[in-house]
């Protein structure tokens, strides 16, 4: 099984209006996807219907059919745009719920189960707030709380709604680091992300969205080069390939600077 | 720093957890013990053998400590499935039912019917009412909350028909029900609530590990391998058949509910199982205490327990959340 998911069809509409509509897509397993696009163009919309929260989606995931009732429980993670909430959890309880589809409703969490949450809280860089209550935490801490939870539960596929969110630029990139590593486990991740420069340079592939639509899709250095990407846009974007073996993309979006630069690019 | 310190200390070295909890059932035992003496304005070593403790005093106390309990404890339950920490036991009709079912019985005269078992058949029905209609409309955790309280709504509104065409005599006996009175408790009269309080504790404590990721939303509760749907129908069954019985037990009784589950997150720190079980024990004594204050502050008068909570809650709540403010921004 050499894909993750396997789209068929797959259509968002809400109120009469179609948010997303795609199809013949597949996602390799252990491959770390990143969709990209401007606000409205429906990442979020289809990152919910590859879940399977939303929409209609006709497709497998892992192998088992999408959309129908038997809803692939435990085979993703999920880490969502506004965590609602506010519970009196300290963060490392708050981690432990991720356990919940190894654990069930009652066992309760053994040695196994609590090094796991330890471990999380160290990728995260949480272990100084372990006794910290959740509804305490600044919006950054809350975020890496909600992805080291996501990433506690140990699934094969997880999805994350913007997990930048709120980071700052060490733990955006840490994050981004951590990601790729468990590709190379043979995890498959998808994210939405708005920072173009993160996507660039962590990404194994790139979709761009437009209203809806998938505009462009490849490796980054495809997408990246591609016309359509400002377009979509609606802004001048270039981007910049580093000039020695490991620097990376930087995105240079000003209209002014953009053209002398892209001219060394 | 040094404030610290000597706090781990208090609480580590001199006073461990162990001999809190330790502390506790021994406290409450004595509590009890008081509370039975206590009569007519005076206090007199409880004498097991007077009809006046062992059938008056004993089952109005046990009565109490079950009812404060229930109520916390599916206070407790409905926060984390409405999400909101003003989620209160009477906002699945179970409250609104069960008074419309006393109401009916009382002002129709008799029918054969119990009020006690008027309450609870009303009270269970409507919410089930309530859980069937959203079923049918498909509305989720929102839905379930407009659908509760528009029933609710309605129930009270044939309450208040019921009432305005009914007698002096019954329109009395039904405003002492309403009020939420521990004063007529007996042995004897509701045997059947209890099993039925029972299960619905024990439901409620065994969902309270989904309760706390449903508490995250719905998509990431499922993702967590929670059926939200079931989950959800089987938190408010619990609470309907914890809620049922207490009303049964005692009127209406509000702010108990949402007040004590506030109350003890507020100084507690984990799991809605966690939370529920501390809930319930903290209702229990909290109820008992304010039906002996509502028994003992103006005898002769026998003040439902019900006006006193609605009295003695708030003022307790905003201290609370005043002190823990406080603690917060100085810590």
């Amino acid at each position: 099984m050499a894909n993750a998911w396997e789209i068929e069809q797959l259509t968002v509409s809400a109120q009469g209006r179609t948010l997303v509509s795609l199809g013949g897509l597949t996602v390799p397993r252990g491959q770390l996807l990143v969709l990209i696009g401007p606000n409205g163009a429906g990442k979020s919309s289809l990152l919910r219907a590859m879940a399977g929260f939303a929409g209609q989606c006709r497709g497998r995931l892992l192998g088992r059919a999408m959309g129908g009732k038997g809803y692939p429980y435990g085979l993703l993670s999920w880490v969502a745009q506004h965590e609602t909430g506010d519970s009196p959890l300290s963060v490392a309880d708050y981690l432990m719920l991720g356990r919940r589809p190894a654990l069930g409703l009652l066992r309760l969490p053994d040695a196994a189960d609590h090094r796991r949450v330890a471990e999380a809280m160290q990728v995260m860089e949480l272990t100084p707030l372990a006794a910290q209550r959740v509804s305490r935490l600044s919006g950054g801490e809350r975020q890496r709380a909600a992805i080291a939870r996501a990433l506690v539960q140990d699934a094969p596929c997880m999805l994350l709604d913007e997990p930048s969110n709120h980071l700052d630029i060490r733990h955006q990139n840490l994050l981004m680091q951590h990601l790729k590593q468990l590709t190379g486990q043979g995890r498959t991740v998808v994210c939405v992300l708005h920072d173009l420069q993160l996507a660039a340079n962590h990404a194994d592939q790139l979709w761009l969205l437009a209203d809806g639509v998938l505009r462009c899709r490849g490796t980054p250095p495809e997408v990246l080069t591609h016309p359509v990407l400002a377009e979509a846009y609606r802004w001048p974007i270039q981007a910049v390939a580093g000039a020695g073996a490991g620097q990376g993309w930087s995105i240079v979006s000003n209209p002014q600077a953009g053209s002398g630069m892209a001219a060394r690019g | 720093m040094s404030a610290t310190i000597v706090l781990q200390r208090r609480s580590g070295g001199l006073f461990p957890r162990v001999w809190r909890w330790l502390c506790l059932p021994p406290l409450a035992a004595l509590l009890i013990w008081l509370i039975l003496g206590l009569g007519g304005g005076q206090w007199a070593v409880p004498d097991w053998h007077d009809p006046l403790v062992s059938r008056l005093r004993w089952p109005r106390i046990l009565n109490a400590l079950l009812v404060g309990s229930a109520l916390s404890l599916a206070g407790a339950g409905l926060q984390a499935l409405f999400r909101n920490p003003l989620a209160d036991p009477g906002l699945l009709g179970t409250s609104a039912g069960s008074a419309l079912g006393v109401v009916l019985v009382m002002a129709l005269g008799g029918l054969g019917v119990s009020v006690p078992l008027a309450a609870f058949v009303g009270g269970l029905s409507v919410t089930l009412l309530i859980l069937l209609l959203n079923q049918l409309l498909r509305g989720g955790q929102a839905g379930l909350l407009m659908i509760g309280v528009v029933i609710a709504a309605c129930c009270g509104a044939l309450v208040s028909l019921l009432l305005f065409l009914s007698d002096d005599l019954t329109l009395r006996g039904a405003s002492n029900w309403l009020a939420g009175s521990l004063a007529e408790s007996r042995f004897a009269d509701h045997q059947y609530v209890w099993p039925v309080m029972l299960a619905g504790a024990v439901l409620m404590l065994g969902l309270g590990r989904d309760l706390d990721c449903l508490l995250l939303g719905d998509e990431v509760a499922r993702s967590m391998g929670v059926k939200v749907g079931r989950t959800r129908v089987l938190a408010a069954m619990a609470a309907a058949m914890l809620t049922g019985g207490a009303v049964t037990l005692s009127g209406l009784i509000g702010f108990i509910g949402m007040m004590v589950p506030n109350a003890v997150a507020l100084c507690h720190q984990g799991s809605r199982r966690q939370l529920m079980l501390h809930a319930s024990w903290v209702g229990a004594l909290a109820l008992l205490l304010i039906d002996t204050l509502g028994r003992e502050a103006v005898y002769p008068v026998d003040l439902p327990a019900g006006v006193v909570a609605a009295f003695a809650g708030p003022p307790c709540f905003l201290w609370l959340f005043w002190r823990l403010q406080k603690g917060g921004a100085g810590g």
